[in-house]
C-alpha cells in the first residue's frame, strides 16, 4: 500500500558495473525512519532505480535530498579513482 | 602490509596510508594527511555544515594522501573507515567514499573504532608497552586500562567531554578556531596570573564538566567587564582544575592496575600543560608519561588505518552489507584480538 507521495529515480551510470557498485555502497544505511520512508534501490542494467513512498512531501523532499548527496559523492569517487594504478 | 584510512568523525577529515612489515614488526608512515573544518570564532561547528566540508575535501585530500605514499592501488591490502563513535552525517559521508573505492578496487574493509585507533596509534608512536591511557578530545573523556582482550573503561565524564568543556568557553570569550580552540585557550592561560576557584567535579573514578562550564561562563559574563580578571585568568584557572581533575582519575586508575605508564591521547593531550601536570604526578610513583604531537594527537586518518590494519592482520573483516556507521559506539565493545591477555 502506498503511503501517498512517490517518487522514482532512473540514474544512468557509464556501466552496469558501476551501477551495482553504486546499488550496494547505498543499501548498506537503512532509512533511520522507516514508517514514514520506504525506499528501494535496485539497478536496471547500467541504471541505477530508486524508488520512495513516503508519508509527507517534506519526508520525501529530505530522503531524496539526503541520498542525491551520497548519490553525487560515489559519483565523484568513481570518477577520481576507478581503474588508478 | 599496507591500508588506507579514513577518518571523519567530527570536524578534521583525515586519510592515512600505514604499512606494517608483517615479518620485523616495523611500522611505516606512509602518508597523514589532514584538512580541517574551522568556524568563524564565538561559533561551533554542526554536523551538516561539517558533512558538507568532508564531502568537499575529500576526494583531493585521498589524491594529495596516495602521491605523498607513492603506493600503487594493487598494493593495497585494506580499506579502513571510522565506524564511530562521533557524528552521523560527517561518518556516513566518508563511509560512502570507502564503500565506494572498496568496491571499485576489489578490496577488503574494515570498520574502526574512534578511540580506538586513538590508543592503538599513540602506543605504536610512544612505544608505551601496557599504560592507563587518558582519552582526551573535543567529544570523548576516559580513563582506560586494558585487560583480557579489551580495552576497559575505569573512568568517564558524566557529562560532557573536556575539549567541549575548553571549546565552548573558547567560544564564550570569542577566541579563534584557529588552529584549534583549545590551542588557542593555552596561550592564554600561559598569560594568567590569577586564579579563580572553580567547582571540582570528581566523583569517584568519573569527572563532570558542565557544572565548571557553567560556573565559569557566569564568572565570565560578570567580572570580565569590570576588569577584576582578565581573560588569561580564566583560562588558566580553568585549565588548572580540569586538568587536576584528570590527573586525580588517572592517578587512581594506576594505583589500580599497578601501572607505572600513561598515555594521553586525543586532541586535548597535545596540551602541554596537561602533559605537565601528568609528570608531576607520575615522577611521584617513579613512572613515566608517553604523549604525542598535534600530528596523531589530533584526529587523523593514520590512526584508523593503523587499527584497522592490526584488526585485519587477525583476520577481521567489515562485510560490505555491515559497513555502516554508528554514532554511539564505547571503546570496551572491540574485542581486541591483536593483543595477548
Amino acid at each position: 500500500m502506498s503511503l501517498g507521495h512517490s517518487l522514482t529515480l532512473t540514474i544512468p551510470f557509464p556501466s552496469s558495473r558501476l551501477a551495482n557498485i553504486a546499488e550496494r555502497a547505498l543499501n548498506v544505511d537503512k532509512e533511520l525512519k522507516s514508517d514514514q520512508v520506504k525506499r528501494i534501490i535496485t539497478t536496471d542494467d547500467d541504471k541505477l532505480i530508486v524508488t520512495f513512498d513516503c508519508t509527507s512531501v517534506k519526508m520525501l523532499r529530505v530522503s531524496v535530498n539526503s541520498l542525491f548527496d551520497l548519490i553525487i559523492m560515489i559519483t565523484k569517487t568513481m570518477d577520481a579513482f576507478d581503474g588508478l594504478e | 602490509m599496507i591500508a588506507i584510512g579514513l577518518e571523519g568523525s567530527a570536524n578534521k577529515l583525515g586519510i592515512g596510508i600505514i604499512e606494517h612489515n608483517t615479518e620485523t614488526g616495523v611500522v611505516k608512515i606512509l602518508a597523514n594527511i589532514r584538512h580541517t573544518h574551522v568556524t568563524p570564532p564565538g561559533t561551533g561547528f554542526l554536523p551538516r555544515d561539517t558533512a558538507v566540508h568532508h564531502r568537499e575535501f575529500i576526494i583531493p585530500v585521498i589524491k594529495e594522501a596516495l602521491e605523498t605514499s607513492n603506493v600503487k592501488i594493487k598494493d593495497i591490502d585494506v580499506i579502513c573507515y571510522t565506524k564511530g563513535p562521533g557524528m552521523g552525517a560527517p561518518l556516513v559521508s566518508v563511509a560512502i567514499v570507502a564503500r565506494t573505492l572498496a568496491l571499485l578496487w576489489n578490496k577488503p574493509i574494515v570498520g574502526v573504532n574512534h578511540c580506538i585507533g586513538h590508543i592503538e596509534m599513540g602506543r605504536e608512536i610512544t612505544g608505551a608497552n601496557n599504560p592507563v591511557v587518558l582519552y582526551v578530545s573535543g567529544g570523548n573523556t576516559q580513563v582506560i586500562a586494558y585487560s583480557e582482550h579489551r580495552y576497559r573503561i575505569f573512568g568517564e565524564t558524566l557529562d560532557i567531554a573536556v575539549g567541549n568543556c575548553l571549546d565552548r568557553f573558547a567560544r564564550i570569550l570569542n577566541l579563534p578556531n584557529d588552529p584549534s580552540p583549545g590551542y588557542n585557550i593555552e596561550q592564554y592561560a600561559k598569560k594568567g596570573e590569577k586564579f579563580i576557584e572553580l567547582p571540582y567535579a570528581v566523583k569517584g573514578m568519573d569527572v563532570s564538566f558542565s557544572g565548571i562550564l557553567s560556573n565559569i561562563e557566569t564568572i565570565a559574563n560578570e567580572q570580565l567587564s569590570n576588569s577584576q580578571y582578565t581573560p588569561e585568568d580564566l583560562c588558566y584557572s580553568l585549565q588548572e582544575t580540569v586538568f587536576a581533575m584528570l590527573v586525580e582519575i588517572t592517578e587512581r586508575a594506576m594505583a589500580h592496575i599497578g601501572s607505572k605508564e600513561v598515555l594521553i591521547v586525543g586532541g586535548v593531550g597535545c596540551n602541554l600543560r596537561l602533559q605537565e601536570m601528568m609528570a608531576q604526578m607520575v615522577e611521584q610513583r617513579d613512572g613515566k608519561v608517553f604523549a604525542t604531537d598535534e600530528r596523531f594527537c589530533i584526529d587523523n586518518g593514520i590512526m584508523i588505518a593503523h587499527a584497522g590494519l592490526l584488526a585485519y592482520r587477525t583476520g577481521f573483516v567489515t562485510p560490505l552489507e555491515k559497513s555502516t556507521c554508528t554514532q554511539r559506539f564505547r571503546t570496551d565493545e572491540v574485542h581486541v584480538a591483536w593483543r595477548d591477555t
